[in-house]
């Protein structure tokens, strides 16, 4: 069965990718042509939230159910850090949900799928083990200053468990330095969707953000006592909602 | 300095900068993997150490072999044997 439902949902992904390359390459040329570079990765990174969204949405349902909850719709927060908690591959297309322009902080092995490794690319996704400290600190910070939020998963490498790893702080020297909300993300249910292998399981996974940390309230903290004080927070609220579930 | 002594300036450091609570300061624990700390807390940690020990230790290179406590402790007391320069 396993087998069968990663046959399918891997070949009903690519299918709708092949399918719209076309249409992505074209409206691609058309933004890069018509708009100034600002607009041209403004709709970009909207494009890929929207290709997120139809595979997290609509092509796994119903094997695979998502639901996510914002506990603080109304707060005003961008641009911001999100930080999110690691269990599965599948995480970064859960960022979809997120109605804003986001960057994601990946590690190099994303830019190597076909056709979505060159849209990141494109959008300006950020991977970090290919970058210098500084070279990290400069181009985040200059992309939080217009006004793009950023996606971060600080354990670095997926956990495949509901345990979490230790935090690394990078992001949280920038939140600093910047002075920018930091909105924690819990995800819980993806532990084995998919497993190390690209394994696909059936399951729900639910994605909950939690209100913002304002600077305020972190300014008088160093990176390594903010960066423990959010792990806290979402393992905390992961617990509870694994109790939940 | 006696070996005690250095254990205690090393975890105080620790409480200092990263308020570790002394309970999690044991030799055998992993400064990253147990206690949580990642290459930029190294250098945050070096600094410190430096200004505790008054020794100049940044381009040491054999802070990359340092990953338990116990390596710590051992490390800053064959520094004190060493008699390496203050800063």
């Amino acid at each position: 069965m396993k087998y069968f439902l990663s046959i399918y949902i891997y070949s009903i992904v690519i299918m709708f990718t092949v399918l719209i390359a076309p249409f992505s390459i074209l409206y691609l040329i058309f933004l890069k042509i018509l708009f100034s570079k600002r607009t041209f990765l403004k709709r970009l990174r909207r494009f890929i939230s929207w290709y997120g969204i139809i595979i997290v949405r609509i092509l796994i349902f119903p094997f695979i159910k998502t639901k996510f909850t914002d506990t603080a719709k109304k707060e005003k927060i961008a641009p911001c850090i999100f930080v999110c908690n690691h269990r599965s591959s599948s995480d970064p297309f859960l960022l979809s949900f997120l109605p804003y322009e986001i960057i994601q902080i990946v590690s190099d092995w994303p830019f190597r799928i076909p056709v979505l490794g060159v849209m990141a690319k494109l959008a300006g996704y950020i991977s970090i083990k290919e970058m210098k400290h500084d070279d990290f600190f400069a181009t985040a910070e200059e992309l939080l200053r217009q006004g793009v939020s950023l996606g971060a998963f600080p354990e670095g490498t997926r956990s495949g468990s509901n345990k979490m790893g230790q935090f690394h702080g990078a992001i949280f020297r920038v939140a600093l330095k910047v002075k920018c909300p930091i909105v924690p993300l819990c995800v819980i249910g993806n532990e084995n969707i998919p497993t190390r292998d690209f394994i696909l399981n059936s399951g729900t996974v639910k994605m909950k953000k939690l209100p913002a940390i304002y600077y305020d309230k972190y300014k008088d903290t160093t990176p390594f006592k903010l960066k423990n004080y959010v792990r806290n927070i979402i393992i905390e609220e992961t617990a509870r909602m694994e109790n939940e579930a | 300095m006696k070996e005690q002594e250095i254990i205690d300036i090393v975890n105080d450091v620790f409480e200092e900068s990263f308020e570790i609570e002394k309970e999690e300061l044991q030799a055998d624990k992993n400064i990253f993997a147990d206690l949580g700390l990642d290459s930029l807390d190294i250098v945050d940690l070096v600094v410190a150490l430096q200004k505790k020990f008054n020794v100049k230790i940044r381009n040491d290179e054999r802070i990359r072999n340092i990953s338990t406590m116990g390596d710590l402790y051992d490390y800053v007391a064959l520094l004190k044997k060493e008699g390496v320069k203050p800063v």
